[in-house]
């Protein structure tokens, strides 16, 4: 009978780039670059690691495809290395799979890392998907770019729960705001500017009702993980050992935007990821329980509803948690604490892991001007897709045995 | 008898002004000028010919068996393929059976009418039964060109059978001439054409007689016998040119449709019928010609049938659903006369495997899915696995179409980052009736129009315009549906929860039922007693009403209780919040009489009508406010009466009841306002039981309570900020009723009170209402009543000036404040001096501090208004604050209880 993951695989090791517009370097460097930190952090040697799994999503923007870019790149001894992709969860994707080779005790020590360098298309925003999602796009779906993807959630929510879709950018515009106010504190955020709430609701519109700064940027970074059993981290001498304590994924299977439930206003697996995290991660009451949040806010209406997905927010209620600062640097449940995607930008392979690094280093004690008094645990959520048909990847890290 | 068995015609929705055009080129070419009257349409750009001919084939086959059509026919010289059957793209559209003969007819002008006699022939020959036989053009013309302006886009389309024939086919006649008007090479993109004169003079006025001519020779007939003749014509003095020689008097020649659309190429001969079939009657013989190297004239007979065609649109309803617009650069955007920076983004590949579009074409070009044989449920595009959580079942769907099906917008959103010319591209999910949804492009509108929960139509366009490989694609996009977006605009009440007292029959039924229908959900409350209030308990009238709302389709439930007690109230209110979870609107309207003339009213009759009217509105406005009051929003109507307002001989209860109302009003809706709880009452003349017995029949009919619900449901929609007034309403009338105070006067002084002699030889002026003003409160009363107008004064004193200027007293408020007497004190004082030496500042005392700021604060507790010479000598103790309130130099507004703070915060 399977038991889930919980506290059966620790991380001793995390790296993560600079992010932003790093016309300086190939993936090939950003992958070293991160890689370096890691292997420092977990105090072992490159010929430890038994496996790899890598996460790269847009690979005709930079390296092909297949895993031959990580083994190379960072001449891995000739060890399994496999690539993953799970559109904007790949992050989260490529660590499922260390993580889940670990557990089975078919290895010792994995890394996961994932990379994205999007600053060659030469233009601004996501590269066009191009013929990836099916035959048929082109000849039948309006051209949905991921702005217009996520900004329906604002009109479907307000005719929904009655909001008036201004209340609706104000509490977008705090959310970006405040983001902000987390990422000029991290130098490795692309963005380190504090932006004001009139600031957000002025900008111009990309895909209404978002505007620029509801958006997050397009941008390269890689970011990476050695993960290990909670024995070999303990016999290292790890201390504060942050240690797995759910994975959970949940996909579309095309309900939403086909049959009749849905209102557009939510995101159906994040509301049933989280629920399975909870249980596997042995959280009753996620309110109280959790210390912090990186949400996938690629957008920030998706921070706002994802609030409710994640039974932290009670449904309908999001936009008043936000004013209220609920989820404010200063609030109940710190959210995007290093500035998020919003600060970050997304390099899509690597954000995931991002994720996972801040709140790594939140439990150890090591954020510095970021650090949180006495985090114990810290929730990622990374999403990939559109509202509609979407991939929701969940983590939830802590204190070893806590 | 073989003929025309359905007709359906399309233009663009889009007009351009002609003007726009000589706007911008006349300056090349003022002759244009000539020729800009009205408008032409214009096709959005993702229309062309054949998106065009498949509307009006569709609207041809309303109410018709499409799967009887044996051919397809698309006549056009603007064909998006010279290899790649274009009718079969309309045939797949239309989903029309396999066994099927396509072809396109095209090449010259009169392609349309060439294909309509083939069509004929067809069926004559016995081996068709139905052929559809459709058209559309449109035309690139050169920038300045007297064609530009003169040729239109659009479409029409007829079917042809032996069955139910609207116009019976008479005959035709057509002779063919290469006479090269004008032409188009292969590979060329705009017309050749040359002299109109002679097009004129050798062309029309003699090719289009011969055929005509020819045609009732056949037949037999003369013009006489002709009730209408159709040819299109640009040149609109070779239209009436070819008319007189044709013997056609002016009554009879269809209108060539130049002012209001332009000609539409290949299809202006079937556009120009649809015109005429609209209102054509039985008997009447219809000439029908098309014109280009030739001309095919055919004559029809319009039967009895037409009167049997269908409800569905008709030429007119296309012709009026039109925006019209003076860009004519998008004009030229939209046709790729310009080309416009779409940037980098735009090389993204969008070839498209043939393959893929051969097995789904039904999908992609026949909004064709599927429906579950298992569970009914109806899902675009087809899968193999059922979409419904419940079903999963595999493979058991059957073909379903969903072009004709209603939908609405569950989402939407304008991407400014996608690549349009129209930008923003605009594309939502939208739901179908019955199940289904997808997400689909939204075109042709303007993103303000939009609205989740819009109603949406199905229409065939353009996708992709692959001008490398050559490529075309179509797929099927949402439009507003024809009146959907003025629908949308209507005041509605959806969500919102209304009780209304009274509502058994009268006004109160009236409000109900009008709340109803616009998307409320209604608490119908009614006693069920007779006028005078004996009797009740009856579950009658309430349940009637509620059962006339559900019929209409709405929501509502009955309610018995009586809202004289304070419980009745109670369980009104909770029957709303029972069933609905909400209070927005209460109108309360319960009401009986007991006239008496007052003496001999006795003390029953007078409480029981205080008990129904004015307790029973605090009975259930109480319980309501305070649900409201937690959504912060509420409406409601008090229900007065002119007897009330103004008196009326047997109702000294009544009117006191009724004014009374008019009272709670005016402080309810202060304590109202911060929650945006708004108060207004309807003072409503209306036939009613309480006024059959004064009104003579025939003006009682006249006085229908549907004439005074519009004013109360207008007062309680969400966008009326309409608080503590008072309304006449009735019989189509409308007026404002209002207390208000006249501007009064002071008499005697401080020490020495008027005296019976001083009132008297004043009263006039006391009794003034000239100038009389609205009080908001009573302080705002008070406050006027101390400040009747100044006497025009001299001017300010000059001792009262000297060296001090506003700024120095303002900045030395600062210096004065008593942070003592500011504990729990949280106010905005605001100072508005006019005057060259004034100006405007404002104090903000908070948490024991004062801060001063120039300038006007947008929410103050109070303003003070008074002319710098004035401020200065109140500050000086030249002038006391008393006498400038009594003088009116000094104004007030806002709470001007307020104001008395100022003397404890500052010392000066």
């Amino acid at each position: 009978m399977a038991t889930g993951i919980r506290d059966k695989v620790a991380i001793i090791g995390m790296g993560c780039t600079r992010f932003g517009e790093r016309w300086d370097a190939n993936a090939e460097t950003l992958m070293v670059e991160a890689f370096e930190e890691c292997i420092e952090d977990a105090g072992i040697e490159k010929e430890e690691i038994g496996a790899a799994w890598f996460g790269c999503c847009m690979d005709e923007q930079s390296i092909g495809k297949g895993a031959l870019a990580l083994a190379m790149s960072l001449r891995l001894p000739r060890i399994p290395v496999s690539r993953v992709e799970n559109f904007c969860a790949t992050g989260t994707e490529a660590f499922r799979g260390a993580v889940y080779a670990v557990a089975s005790g078919a290895y010792d020590i994995c890394l996961a890392q994932g990379v994205e360098k999007l600053k060659d298309t030469g233009y601004g925003g996501l590269p066009a998907f191009d013929a990836a999602v099916g035959t048929l796009n082109y000849q039948m779906m309006p051209q949905i770019t991921a702005p217009g993807g996520f900004a329906q959630l604002a009109t479907a929510y307000s005719a929904k729960y009655g909001v008036p879709v201004e209340d609706i950018k104000r509490a977008m515009a705090h959310i970006s705001s405040k983001s902000h106010t987390n990422g000029a504190l991290n130098p490795k955020a692309h963005l380190q500017k504090l932006i004001t709430e009139e600031q957000v609701m002025a900008a111009p519109i990309i895909a209404s009702p978002l505007g620029l700064f509801d958006c997050c940027g397009v941008s390269d970074g890689s970011a990476c993980a050695i993960v290990t059993t909670p024995e070999i981290a303990k016999k290292l001498g790890k201390k504060n050992i942050v240690s797995v304590k759910a994975l959970q994924l949940a996909l579309s299977n095309g309900e939403e935007g086909m049959y009749t439930d849905w209102d557009g206003d939510h995101f159906m697996t994040t509301d049933i990821a989280s629920t399975r995290a909870y249980k596997e991660a042995g959280i009753k009451d996620p309110k109280k329980e959790l210390s912090m949040i990186e949400c996938h806010d690629c957008f920030s209406i998706t921070e706002l509803v994802t609030m409710e997905d994640l039974h932290v927010s009670e449904r309908g209620e999001a936009c008043k948690d936000v004013m209220n600062g609920k989820y404010d640097r200063d609030g109940e449940i710190p959210c995007q604490i290093d500035g998020g995607l919003k600060c970050f930008g997304h390099p899509v392979g690597a954000s995931g892991l991002r994720m996972i690094y801040e709140m790594y280093l939140q439990l150890q004690g090591r954020a510095d001007k970021r650090q949180l008094d006495n985090p114990t645990i810290g929730l990622t959520h990374n999403l990939g897709g559109f509202p509609q048909s979407n991939v929701c990847a969940i983590s939830i890290v802590g204190k070893l045995d806590e | 008898m073989i003929g025309i068995t359905s007709y359906g015609a399309y233009i663009p929705r889009l007009r351009l002004n002609r003007m726009s055009i000589v706007q911008s080129m006349g300056w090349f070419l003022p002759g244009l000028m000539t020729v800009a009257q009205g408008e032409r349409s214009m096709c959005y750009h993702d229309e062309d010919a054949i998106t065009m001919a498949f509307e009006a084939a569709r609207n041809c086959l309303t109410g018709k068996d499409k799967q009887e059509i044996d051919a397809v026919y698309l006549a056009s010289t603007t064909l998006p393929y010279v290899e790649r059957q274009n009718a079969g793209i309309i045939s797949t559209a239309l989903n029309l059976k396999d066994n099927l003969v396509t072809s396109d007819f095209t090449s010259a002008q009169k392609a349309s009418t060439t294909a309509l006699i083939s069509a004929l022939d067809a069926v004559k020959g016995g081996d068709k039964k139905v052929v559809l036989v459709t058209s559309g053009d449109k035309r690139k013309t050169k920038v300045a060109s007297f064609y530009e302006m003169w040729y239109g886009d659009g479409a029409a389309a007829v079917t042809v059978g032996d069955e139910d024939v609207i116009a019976e086919y008479k005959g035709s006649y057509s002779v063919a001439y290469d006479f090269v008007s004008q032409y188009r090479g292969a590979g060329k993109e705009t017309d050749y054409q040359w002299e109109e004169r002679w097009i004129r003079d050798e062309g029309y006025t003699k090719i289009i007689p011969e055929a005509v001519n020819g045609l009732m020779s056949k037949l037999g007939i003369s013009m006489d016998d002709v009730d209408k003749v159709v040819f299109p014509c640009f040149i609109k003095s070779a239209h009436k040119g070819t008319a007189k020689i044709l013997g056609i008097a002016p009554e009879k020649l269809v209108d060539s449709l130049q002012d209001v659309c332009g000609e539409t190429g290949t299809a202006h001969p079937l556009l120009m019928l649809a015109s005429v079939l609209d209102d054509a009657q039985p008997g009447e013989k219809i000439i029908v010609a098309g014109y280009g190297q030739g001309c095919d004239a055919l004559l029809f007979e319009v039967t009895e049938n037409i009167t049997k065609l269908a409800d569905r649109d008709r030429f007119k309803n296309t012709l009026e659903y039109k925006e019209t617009t003076d860009n004519y650069m998008k004009f030229l955007a939209f046709r790729g006369i310009i080309e416009p920076e779409f940037g980098i983004r735009n090389e993204a590949n969008t070839k498209v495997a043939m393959t893929a579009l051969w097995r789904n074409r039904k999908t992609v070009l026949g909004l064709v899915g599927g429906k579950c044989t298992e569970c009914d449920y109806p899902q675009y595009p087809k899968t193999d696995m059922c979409v419904n959580p419940n079903c999963n079942a595999t493979r058991t769907q059957e073909e379903y179409e969903f072009a004709e099906v209603p939908a609405k917008v569950l989402s939407f959103t304008g991407d400014m980052l996608a690549i349009s010319i129209d930008p923003p591209h605009k594309y939502g999910m939208i739901g179908y009736e019955g199940g289904g949804r997808h997400f689909i492009e939204i075109t042709d509108c303007n993103l303000d129009d939009v609205q989740v929960g819009l109603s949406v139509k199905m229409v065939f366009r353009m996708k992709l315009d692959d001008k490398g490989r050559g490529y075309t694609g179509y797929t099927w996009k949402a439009i507003p549906a024809p009146g959907a977006i003025e629908e949308m605009s209507k005041t509605r009440f959806d969500g919102r929860v209304a009780i209304i007292t009274g509502a058994g029959g009268g006004l109160g039924k009236a409000y109900a039922l009008l709340l109803g229908q616009l998307g409320a959900k209604v608490v119908v409350n009614d006693l069920g007693g007779a006028r005078d209030g004996s009797g009740g308990g009856g579950k009658g009238p309430a349940d009637l009403v509620v059962d006339e709302i559900k019929a209409s389709g709405g929501e509502a439930v009955a309610n018995y209780d009586n809202v004289a007690t304070p419980e009745g109230g109670e369980n009104i209110v909770k029957t709303a919040l029972d069933a609905f979870g909400r209070v927005d609107i209460l109108i309360n309207n319960a009401g009986i009489l007991r006239d008496k003339s007052f003496v001999k009213m006795e003390p029953e009759n007078w409480q029981s009508v205080l008990d129904v009217h004015l307790n029973g509105a605090y009975n259930v406005t109480k319980p309501a406010f305070v649900a409201m009051r937690e959504n912060k929003f509420g409406r409601i109507i008090m229900t007065t009466s002119g007897a009330g307002l103004y008196g009326n001989f047997g109702q000294t209860n009544y009117s006191s009841a009724k004014l009374g109302l008019a009272g709670f009003m005016n402080s309810l809706k202060i304590e109202g306002a911060k929650y945006n709880i708004n108060v207004n009452t309807i003072a409503p003349l209306a036939a009613s039981r309480l006024t059959e017995d004064i009104m003579p029949p025939d003006l009682l009919d006249k006085l229908k309570p549907e004439f005074v619900s519009p004013m109360a449901l207008y007062l309680c929609s969400e966008e009326s900020t309409e608080t503590g007034q008072i309304y006449n309403v009735g019989m189509g009338y409308f007026s404002k009723a209002a207390l208000m105070q006249g501007p009064g006067m002071l008499l005697g002084d401080a020490d020495n009170p008027a005296t019976l002699e001083d009132i008297h030889s004043n009263w006039e002026k006391i009794n003034s209402i000239e100038g009389a003003k609205e009080m908001g409160d009573v302080n705002a009363g008070m406050f006027a009543l101390l400040t009747p107008p100044a006497e025009p004064s001299g001017e300010a004193d000059a001792e009262a000036g000297g060296d001090i200027s506003v700024q120095d007293i303002m900045s030395g408020m600062i210096d004065g404040f008593n942070p003592d007497a500011a504990a729990g004190v949280d106010e905005v004082f605001q100072y508005e001096i006019s005057g060259s030496g004034g100006g405007e500042w404002h104090y903000i005392v908070k948490d024991g501090k004062c801060s001063m700021e120039t300038g006007v604060h947008d929410k103050p507790s109070c303003t003070l208004k008074v002319a710098d010479a004035d401020f200065i000598a109140m500050n000086t103790g030249a002038l006391s604050a008393m006498d400038a309130f009594s003088s009116g130099k000094l104004q007030m507004e806002g709470d001007i209880m307020k104001s008395q703070l100022i003397e404890k915060l500052f010392t000066t």
